[in-house]
């Protein structure tokens, strides 16, 4: 169910990335398209009757501590990603004085 | 000696903050320049040790895998890493001038910082075993090739390196999934694991569908028909040093992940059968080339005719991968190297005639064969492995392929193959012929120095000398192509 | 060092040393020097008998277990003596062509002359087929900047065409059939006998000849013979030498090494591939003839009736009966010798008086006695009346045809020679027989600097017809029983 709602909001980022045509709904949309996949690595990582892993006392199940490792380094890589895609926009947008895609195309 | 693949990582990762601080543009260059021969050098030293030893694993921080991350340098990656490096280290020594007056003044120390950490990337995506660690270095430089695009003085090089920077992060985004569902079912993320455990997974929907989206993220770093546009584009816009890198490695690099992910992790899965997707792939190869050689052909900017050339060359190596044969493996991987090398030489020698030129024409190629004879003849050489004319590198790429098509159940496509070789001769003649034998227009004003020069020929004797001496790449290959596919070739 | 090195590598070393020679004004010294050098090798291999040493020297591993490899044969010293004294006279010939057509760049001339016959030495040298492709493909390359000498708009279109014809052919077909037979055959060697024969496939034999015929376009086997009217457009010399002697017979040696020595004749007949190759063959001389009628341009009229006249060695081969394989060898010769008379009296009379048409050609034999009267020996060589050569080769190819019992290939000889006949007697009668309309301008009248090499090889077709046992003798016992 969970991956339904998941791959949803996968489809809508993807969706807002192809179909606006300004650069920051774009970036916008990209940042949903790469949340969504980080929610999945989440999603994967909750095992049944897991508790947090934090060692406390013996319990016996965990939940899988290695995808929000992950994930932590795939968002610093979208938060780069989303900071040069910014820097490139301010410096598009002095240049150009727009940045609505179809009027850049014309350039 | 085991310290080696690390080493070939780190030493240019720590020479990147030093070269923050030092903002001196000439101290940055030779600086670059440096690093970028020990690097080879090391390259070397681990490609020797490999051909003779076998691979040799580093385990990060000496934590065993699958735990830790694991650097592993078997053949097949030494051969990329060793491509990689001598394509950076050739456009690096050929490139002083062109970022000089090309790149703004501020920033020349921050492209080299930029190149740097790009090759960083790609040795990383090359030599690491950690599947997550793929994705990491790919984003590393994925990011410094969006940066090194948007430098150019070009009107379209920011929108260029936007559109890329979208496109390609949606790519990557997909193979992220991808990774996550390969997790899912393998509980592991260290590539040799993977393959050995992914028998036991069921083979579900889901497995199908991790297999399309590397698949697609993998086509779209490589710039497979349909998904080439944005090659186009950037090609066009990107600095020309940039071009010529980029045209001998980035694309390769998305062969490489195909290689390794498709038929080394997934090997045991076969995960061609699925939905005929290797005969999907053929096909749409074969399309592509027969498209972009039509579209090449009708180019009348040089810039954009040599991308779609390579387009259709990057088909030719997909179409030798997708018949699975070891012949085929082995003919792919000969290409890969023989086609950066002419493709690179071809763009830096565009590049070193017309730097700051957005366009160029036809004709402003005109005459250059009275005004530089020696480094026409340069062109030439390498125009004529681009079409793969015997004595050249190229003609040993042709031959391997048709004879693997030949051998395999799709012999048909070699007649394809043929009609597009002799279609590459159409627009590669074209630009000759004005070379030679049309009067100059007005390009006395193009002087070439010395030095820059020194990086073309080395590329158009290796050419020559691939041509006649084709030991190193054919039995390289093979090894290679024996060693995934696992049965004997001729 | 092997000979055979030695001569290839000379003549190399004759394009560098031209080279830098190329701003001196005798440089045509340095080329005739060229010239005859290499045909002291030529004739040096037929006495000191080289060739029946057969040693096959192995010189670069190009793909694993292929070599660029030579060796001599009966065969090969044929065709190298023949290329070599033809080249030695063109030389010669050249130098004053060059200065009374007032061509620049002379240089470039010398130097890709010597450079395509050094690819022509290398095709005849070539002991397997990957050397031959090779050395095929840079012969192309080589003649291209002399089709294309003029330099005005003409020649480079015409350049150009030329050198898709040609390069588009060996690549799309010729060059698969070569991958094919290493795959069938696991070698590419030239063997007596051929390498092809425990191979029982009849289809593919046949798709691999007809590849072959296709690929090997220099020999002209219609359709993809129009490579050579376009090649017209270069100096006459280049016509003479290239057109009708290096590029042209290099093309027919391949196909007479292919079939008899990869293929072998055996398994030729076995398949009837040999039918295709005659069915072609057929084709193109009648059709060329016909179209060679309509040509009033002298070196197109040529350069058709070339086309034909190679059809004729390919035919001859394709019979395969043992008197026509000595038809097709002769006439490798024969027609050589005619056609460059024919192609160097042509340049004589365009640099003499400017006519390039054959409607032109009335009574020049008053002001050219010399080279009509040679002209007029070339053209009965290629009619093949007696007592030319021409009537000897022509003679055996029809006691091949008769040994053959394909009788009906009679009819076709019949008709040709007739169509020959009707489209060379104009070059003989309208010089002799016409008057002189004296609208021409007589710049440079006969000169004997140009005439004496053609003299030198009339004399030769003359001194061949009454010693043709000699070859027959040498043929019979190095090449073919008989």
């Amino acid at each position: 169910m969970i991956f339904i709602l998941n791959m949803t909001l996968f489809l809508i980022g993807l969706f807002i990335m192809i179909r606006e045509t300004n650069l920051i709904k774009k970036v916008i949309g990209l940042n949903i398209f790469q949340s969504s996949v980080f929610i999945f690595y989440l999603i994967i990582s909750k095992v049944e009757d897991g508790i947090p892993p934090i060692l406390t006392t013996i319990h016996g199940v965990y939940s899988n501590p290695l995808p929000h490792v992950l994930i932590l380094t795939a968002i610093v890589v979208s938060i780069a990603t989303t900071s040069l895609a910014l820097a490139l926009i301010i410096k598009i947008k002095k240049k150009y004085n727009t940045i609505e895609e179809d009027e850049l195309d014309e350039i | 000696m085991s310290q080696l693949p690390i080493l070939i990582i780190i030493l240019p990762l720590l020479l990147v903050p030093i070269l923050l601080l030092i903002r001196k543009n000439e101290q940055v260059y030779i600086l670059n320049i440096i690093i970028s021969f020990i690097n080879l050098i090391l390259v070397c030293l681990l490609f020797y040790h490999v051909q003779h030893s076998g691979p040799l694993f580093y385990e990060l921080g000496n934590w065993k895998a699958p735990i830790g991350i694991r650097l592993n340098a078997d053949l097949l990656s030494c051969y990329f890493l060793l491509l990689i490096n001598f394509m950076s280290f050739i456009c690096l020594i050929s490139g002083k001038e062109l970022v000089n007056r090309q790149i703004e003044k501020e920033n020349i120390y921050l492209f080299y910082i930029a190149w740097l950490l790009c090759n960083i990337g790609f040795s990383g995506i090359i030599l690491t075993n950690d599947i997550f660690n793929l994705f990491v270095f790919l984003e590393i430089s994925s990011l410094s090739s969006y940066f090194l695009i948007s430098q150019g003085n070009y009107k379209g090089s920011m929108i260029a390196a936007i559109q890329y920077l979208f496109i390609g992060s949606i790519g990557a985004v997909f193979i992220l999934l991808g990774i996550g569902i390969l997790y899912v079912h393998t509980g592991t993320l260290n590539m040799s694991d993977i393959s050995d455990n992914i028998i036991n997974a069921k083979i579900s929907l889901s497995i199908i569908f991790a297999i399309g989206l590397f698949f697609l993220g993998i086509g779209i770093k490589s710039a497979i028909f349909p998904l080439h546009g944005w090659l186009i584009r950037t090609y066009a816009y990107s600095p020309s040093i940039i071009v010529a890198y980029f045209s001998g490695t980035s694309t390769k690099i998305g062969i490489y992940i195909l290689i390794r992910v498709f038929l080394d992790i997934l090997n045991t899965i076969n995960p061609f059968e699925y939905y005929s997707l290797a005969q999907l792939i053929l096909f749409l190869s074969l399309v592509g080339v027969l498209f972009s050689t039509v579209y090449a052909i009708k180019q009348t900017e040089i810039k954009k005719m040599f991308a779609f050339s390579s387009v259709a060359q990057i088909s030719y190596i997909l179409i030798a991968i997708m018949i699975l044969t070891p012949e085929g493996i082995a003919a792919s991987l000969i290409h890969v190297f023989n086609h950066s090398i002419i493709k690179t030489g071809l763009f830096l020698i565009i590049a070193i005639l017309f730097v700051n030129n957005q366009n160029i024409k036809l004709d402003d190629l005109s005459g250059l064969g009275k005004n530089h004879p020696f480094f026409m003849s340069a062109f030439v050489i390498l125009s004529l492995g681009l079409i793969g004319l015997p004595l050249t590198s190229g003609f040993i790429s042709k031959w391997y392929i048709i004879q693997s098509l030949i051998h395999s159940d799709y012999w048909y496509i070699s007649i394809v193959v043929l009609i597009t070789s002799f279609m590459t001769l159409l627009y590669m003649w074209k630009i000759i012929e004005k070379i030679y034998f049309s009067e100059s227009i007005n390009n006395n004003s193009i002087t070439i120095l010395g030095h820059q020069t020194i990086g073309v020929f080395i590329l158009a004797a290796l050419t020559i000398y691939l041509g006649l001496d084709a030991s190193f790449t054919t039995s390289v290959s093979g090894e290679i192509a024996t060693s995934l596919l696992g049965s004997e070739i001729k | 060092m092997n000979s055979i090195i030695l001569h290839l590598v000379f003549i190399i070393l004759g394009v560098l040393i031209l080279y830098t020679l190329r701003n001196i004004k005798s440089l045509y010294i340095v080329h005739v020097l060229i010239s005859f050098l290499s045909l002291f090798f030529s004739i040096n291999a037929l006495v000191t008998k080289k060739f029946l040493i057969q040693t096959q020297i192995d010189v670069i591993q190009i793909i694993p277990d292929l070599f660029i490899s030579f060796s001599l044969d009966g065969l090969g010293i044929i065709f190298l003596i023949t290329s070599n004294a033809l080249w030695l006279m063109t030389a010669i010939y050249s130098h004053k062509y060059l200065e009374l057509n007032k061509y620049k760049n002379k240089a470039k001339f010398y130097i890709f002359f010597t450079l395509s016959m050094f690819a022509t030495n290398a095709i005849i040298y070539s002991s397997n087929l990957l050397t031959t492709f090779i050395f095929y493909e840079i012969l192309t390359i080589s003649t291209y900047p002399l089709v294309t000498f003029k330099g005005d708009d003409d020649s480079i279109s015409s350049g150009k065409k030329y050198l898709y014809y040609l390069l588009g052919t060996s690549i799309i077909f010729l060059l698969p059939a070569i991958i094919i037979i290493y795959s069938i055959a696991g070698t590419l060697d030239y063997k007596i006998g051929g390498i092809l024969t425990s191979y029982n496939n009849p289809l593919m034999i046949n798709i691999l000849i007809i590849l072959l015929i296709f690929g090997v376009a220099k020999s002209a086997i219609m359709p993809f013979h129009k490579w050579l009217p376009f090649a017209m457009i270069a100096p006459t010399p280049v016509s003479a030498l290239l057109h009708a002697v290096a590029v042209v017979k290099s093309g027919v040696f391949i196909i007479i090494k292919v079939v008899l020595y990869i293929f072998g004749p055996l398994i030729l007949q076995e398949s009837g591939a040999n039918i295709i190759i005659i069915l072609f063959a057929s084709i193109t001389i009648l059709l060329s003839s016909i179209t060679a009628i309509k040509q009033d341009s002298i070196k197109l009229r040529l350069a058709y009736s070339t086309i034909g006249q190679l059809s004729y060695i390919v035919l001859a081969i394709a019979i395969l009966a043992p008197y026509s394989i000595l038809a097709a060898i002769l006439h490798l010769i024969f027609h050589a010798i005619g056609k460059i008379i024919l192609f160097l009296t042509a340049g004589i009379i365009t640099t003499g008086i400017g006519i390039k048409k054959v409607s032109e050609m009335n009574g020049l034999a008053s002001k050219f006695p010399y080279t009509i009267f040679l002209m007029s020996l070339g053209a009965l060589i290629m009619i093949g009346l007696p007592p030319t050569i021409g009537f000897i080769s022509k003679w055996y190819l029809i006691v091949g045809i008769i040994e053959s019992t394909k009788i009906y290939l009679l009819a076709v000889i019949v008709i040709s020679t007739l169509l020959n006949a009707s489209y060379y007697l104009p070059m003989i009668y309208k010089p002799y027989f016409k008057s002189f309309e004296a609208k021409y301008n007589e710049s440079n009248s006969e000169d004997m600097c140009l005439v004496a090499p053609v003299i030198i090889i009339g004399l030769a077709a003359i001194i061949l017809f009454f010693n043709t046992d000699l070859i027959i003798m040498f043929i019979q016992e190095y090449i073919i029983k008989l």
